[in-house]
């Protein structure tokens, strides 16, 4: 079989190292070989490839950039200045330390670091919105390559290959995702833009994501909107509402995102990101109805399953967060988060003999120490309604040694030790946890309320 | 409360009139306003117990700041005014209830009197009285009477047998200056002495209208009385439970609608209402009442009870507000102040200060010697707005409302707010009714399955405990009760890293402890490995600084190199640490470490 025919076979079965070594055999033959060479380019992408939609975080506006619209916005047009919902059960919902409601999934957004961004150039955070992730895929990339890199990019006449329709998308994939190299891709899309007259929609979103990566939020704008203009897609609705969304503009996004649903009608993505929008500025009705059309279209989307249960376990209703969160079990995902969920779902529903059960596995399952210190810190409030006052001691202890900054469970050990009496200990802790999270109201007014008798 | 009532120069009050040896010792329900002589010159009426003779009482008129007292054969129990007819020149009727007795005065002197009617005696007394008499006055009886009388309740004993049972010893005379051989309906009566009195509007609602007497007694009953004759009009029994009323309060008009609030002693408010026999207890306290109004325009109820609180309910009995008073609430007064169109309400406390509240927010605030025991307010004088205090001491105080006096009211603020209101909850799902099903079916089973996983759960807690102690990785010693904090500053390659040493003992200071940095040479290096702690006071904390700089071994961190630093705090005397603590370094920004990539 020519070789190239099975290179391209394995690059279809997604078996991309041997692609890679097949391809190289090839070029080693005939370094000219344009075909070889761009299949290697391809696999090589596609090895390291992340959908950067579905992973990336949504940074928070630095404070060094000035492309902030309004630096005191109007409330219910940010998401940090979100009103905040009527007194429901919903509006006592956990919070991250930057104000957003603790979601039932991990998604883009939600494993924001605490803290604001002058906050974070105090810790060893990453500070600016060009995020970590663009570094690490270049790092990844150096490492798969032992006998030096395929492409010495320096070298590379990036205006000639952007004359060549079939090997100039390659290429940007290459040097976008694999090399990581935002600056040489960009030079690379804007030749391509100009050789094609600003006719192919793909080179503008390339070049938006080039400016995202690049802090320049404005121009990807621009280039978004007049792909919109040229071609009607639904990453390009998406890409757009995460650029209103990182200028925190979320009535922009959610207008982008329902001109996109009247394109695609019903479209899981685009629904999603509307849900998830909704989420942020907390309008829960329309939030949980965008979830619920989600789960209709796709009956196995564990985001929306699980963001439903959470909605139904703050509304009081934890038997309905029970069922759903039961579902995601059966759908079989097995994660620490979910036990412990459903433990706290039984625990509510007063379903007492499965609760242990559940928790146990959490425990079993969790390896990172944050999620071991969140299980622990459920497993209190466990040990609080079995009357065990002693017992939930233990557990904030335990909970503590896997996670010290855990600021919550300092103010709990606080009040427990309070009521057993032990006046000095309360106030070191709930000091401590005034220094650990400074956000958190609680131990703040605990204090207040120690101070003054 | 921007112009409090402490100070006179800011008062809304004009003092009129002080007497501080009035001795005049009104209740709560034996005082009035009442334009006596129909001049038009507001007098105030107050009755009370006539302290210098040995029975009896007085009546004392004020026509200004000159008194006048009246005699009364009894000890007064109630006190109202009211006008009986609509002939001119309009002469009020000031009607005293005195025992079961009440007189009516008009112009200073007597008009007329009337009586409770009589109760007949219960079955069972008549019996003993039987027994008694049909044997003859044997002195072996007597004992046996009075044992068969204290069976029967005593406010429905008949006089005779009331002084029986208080007198056992005096039995022949009692019986004998009567010359009671049998029993007669004119003899053995009971008798029940009027306990509290209102006046209910007749046909309009006009102020000058003829009004009701409404007549409460010991017993229980309620007499409304024509105004013209003093018949009974209508009667009916305060609850179906035994009552004995104390304080009683209409609104309404008798020949359209009326109700009545009833505070009885046994800490329940009845209500009446037009054509019910016997009244319904609408609110039940936790402790005993001490005043009671009705607010005229919307009809709620404002109690004090002798625990301090001020209550609000609404004319059904559902309750509005509660507030806690810092002293005793002795008694209640409507304050309708007519050019403001605004009803306030004067709390009297025991501590001698008069709050004036619109709804449930105070708007002023006077005081007065001593612990108000009566408050009204109405036209004295010439005077329209005029506040009469009557302390428990008998000092008699007017005081006038400046005609300027305004009260700051907030409208939105006095909506009385029904904080009944249900919680937004979301309804019972069938799923909840299905799992409460099985927490009934299997109750035993859940139970006993649950205090099992309890114990593991003890048992996996302390074993989790016991290996995070073995580890060191303890925050906190709490035997020597200090605690570590840590804080990680910094992008790289040299982190600052903050140390905070809690000593949380409360008396005793901590000292001779060294601290030391466990970390790996090869890819960190601290500025400084071991430090000398100084002394920490008791109940302070110390900072230690250290820089830790990540020697860049491997950015990548590929090798998975734990990135930790171990922080032992130890004492020199003894080998084990007394704290340990594990900090996580961050991760470095590879593009500060290495400025050429990316």
């Amino acid at each position: 079989m020519d070789l190239l025919v099975q290179a391209l076979s394995l690059y279809r079965r997604r078996r991309y190292d041997k692609c890679i070594e097949l391809c190289s055999g090839i070029l080693e033959k005939q370094p000219l070989d344009q075909a070889a060479w761009c299949l290697k380019m391809r696999a090589m992408t596609q090895r390291v490839y992340v959908d950067e939609l579905d992973s990336e975080e949504i940074p928070e506006l630095d404070f060094l950039e000035d492309s902030a619209v309004a630096t005191a916005p109007r409330p219910g047009t940010s998401m940090k200045t979100a009103a905040l919902p009527p007194t429901t059960a919903l509006a006592s919902r956990p919070r991250t330390a930057t104000g957003r409601p603790i979601s039932g999934v991990a998604h883009p957004g939600t494993q924001i670091r605490p803290g604001s961004a002058l906050d974070r150039l105090k810790t060893a955070r990453p500070v600016t919105g060009q995020s970590a992730r663009t570094i690490r895929l270049g790092t990844a990339a150096m490492l798969s390559q032992k006998e030096g890199p395929f492409i010495q990019v320096s070298r590379l006449n990036l205006s000639k290959y952007s004359k060549d329709p079939n090997l100039s998308k390659p290429l940007f994939e290459y040097l976008f995702y694999h090399e990581g190299d935002i600056r040489n891709a960009l030079e690379l899309a804007v030749h391509a833009t100009q050789s094609c007259e600003f006719k192919d929609w793909w080179w503008k979103v390339a070049l938006s994501q080039c400016y995202v990566g690049l802090n320049m939020v404005r121009d990807a704008e621009q280039q978004l909107r007049s792909a919109l203009k040229q071609h009607q897609h639904v990453e390009i609705f998406i890409r757009l509402s995460r650029i209103y969304q990182r200028l925190d503009q979320p009535l922009s996004a959610v207008d982008v995102c329902k001109s996109g649903l009247e394109v695609f009608p019903k479209d899981v993505s685009i629904m999603t990101e509307l849900a998830r929008l909704y989420e942020a500025v907390h309008d829960t009705a329309p939030y949980i109805r965008f979830y619920r059309s989600v789960v209709i279209e796709d009956a196995m989307n564990s985001e929306a399953i699980a963001s439903i249960g959470m909605y139904h376990f703050y509304n009081n209703q934890p038997e309905l967060a029970l069922r759903y969160y039961r579902r995601v079990l059966a759908m079989g995902a097995h994660s620490p988060e979910l036990y412990n969920n459903l433990g706290l779902c039984c625990l509510y529903a007063q379903q007492l003999d499965l609760i242990y059960p559940c928790f146990q596995r959490a425990l079993e399952l969790a390896i990172d120490p944050l999620v071991k210190a969140e299980i622990w810190y459920n497993l209190s409030y466990v040990a609080l309604t079995a009357g065990d006052v002693q017992l939930a001691v233990q557990c904030l202890n335990v909970c503590l040694s896997a996670d010290a900054s855990h600021a919550s469970a300092l103010n709990n050990l606080a009040v427990l030790y309070h009521k057993t009496g032990k006046t000095s200990l309360t106030k070191a802790y709930l000091t401590s946890a005034t220094t650990v999270d400074p956000n958190l109201p609680e131990p703040q007014i605990n204090l207040e309320i120690l101070l003054n008798d | 409360m921007s112009r409090s009532g402490d100070s006179t120069t800011s008062s809304r009050w004009l003092e009129a009139y002080c007497e501080r040896t009035a001795g005049l010792k009104a209740l709560r329900t034996t005082a009035a306003l009442a334009d006596v002589s129909g001049d038009g010159y507001g007098c105030f009426v107050a009755a009370d117990d006539n302290t210098e003779t040995a029975a009896g009482g007085r009546m004392r008129v004020y026509r200004g700041t000159t008194a006048n007292d009246i005699w009364l054969p009894d000890s007064p129990t109630a006190l109202i005014a009211f006008y009986t007819d609509r002939v001119e020149p309009r002469i009020p009727a000031i009607a005293v209830a005195c025992g079961s007795v009440l007189y009516i005065y008009k112009n200073n002197k007597p008009f007329f009197k009337f009586s409770v009617p009589s109760l007949p005696i219960t079955t069972k007394e008549t019996a003993s009285w039987q027994a008694f008499l049909q044997d003859g006055p044997a002195k072996g009886d007597e004992s046996t009477l009075v044992e068969a009388l204290s069976a029967v309740q005593y406010n429905l004993l008949s006089t005779i047998g009331q002084e029986v049972i208080s007198e056992p010893s005096k039995i022949d005379t009692v019986l004998k200056s009567r010359g009671i051989t049998e029993i007669t309906k004119e003899t053995f009566y009971c008798e029940s002495p009027i306990a509290c009195m209102t006046t209910l509007k007749k046909s309009t609602n006009d102020r000058y209208d003829v009004c009701c007497p409404v007549l409460a007694t010991e017993s229980g009953n309620i007499f409304i009385l024509d105004p013209v004759n003093f018949s009974v009009l209508y009667q009916a029994n305060v609850n179906r439970i035994k009552s004995t009323p104390f304080l009683i309060a209409g609104l309404g008009i008798f020949n359209v609608q009326y109700r009545m609030m009833i505070a009885c002693r046994e800490k329940h408010v009845s209500l009446l209402r037009k054509d019910w026999l016997e009244g319904k207890t609408v609110i039940q306290t936790m402790n005993a009442i001490s005043d009671l109004i009705i607010t005229p325009d919307d009809g709620l109820i404002v109690i004090g009870t002798i625990d301090k609180i001020l209550h609000c309910y609404t004319k059904k009995g559902h309750k509005l507000w509660a507030i806690k008073m810092a002293h005793l609430v002795t008694c209640l007064c409507l304050i309708p102040i007519r050019h403001l169109s605004i009803t306030l309400t004067a709390v009297g406390l025991k501590n001698g200060t008069i709050q004036i509240y619109h709804g449930r927010k105070c708007v002023d605030q006077t005081s007065v010697p001593g612990s108000p025991s009566v408050i009204r307010f109405g036209q004295l004088g010439q005077e329209e707005n005029a506040l009469i205090t009557v302390t428990t001491e008998g000092t008699v105080i007017f005081r006038i409302l400046k005609r300027t006096a305004e009260f700051q009211l907030n409208t939105t603020e006095n909506l009385p707010l029904y904080q009944s209101k249900p919680l937004p909850l979301p309804k019972r799902s069938a799923l909840f009714l299905e799992q409460s099903m099985r927490e009934q079916q299997t109750a035993l089973d859940m139970h006993q399955s649950f205090q099992q996983d309890l114990i593991k759960f003890r048992l996996d807690a302390a074993r989790e405990l016991i290996k995070t102690e073995f580890a060191g990785s303890n925050t906190a010693n709490l035997k020597e009760k200090i605690k570590i904090s840590a804080q990680v500053l910094g992008m790289g390659p040299k982190f600052e890293v903050i140390f905070n040493l809690d000593n949380m003992e409360e008396s005793k200071p901590i000292y001779g402890l060294k601290m030391v940095l466990h970390v790996n040479p090869k890819y960190y290096q601290c500025s400084s490995n071991l430090i000398s702690i100084p002394l920490i006071p008791p109940g302070s904390s110390h900072k230690v600084k250290v820089y830790v700089e990540d020697k860049m071994v491997d950015p990548e961190n590929n090798l998975n190199i734990p990135s930790v630093v171990r922080v032992f705090i130890i004492r020199e005397t003894t080998s084990e640490p007394v704290l340990a603590a594990l900090i996580n370094m961050p991760p470095m920004e590879a593009t500060l470490a290495d400025p050429g990539k990316a």
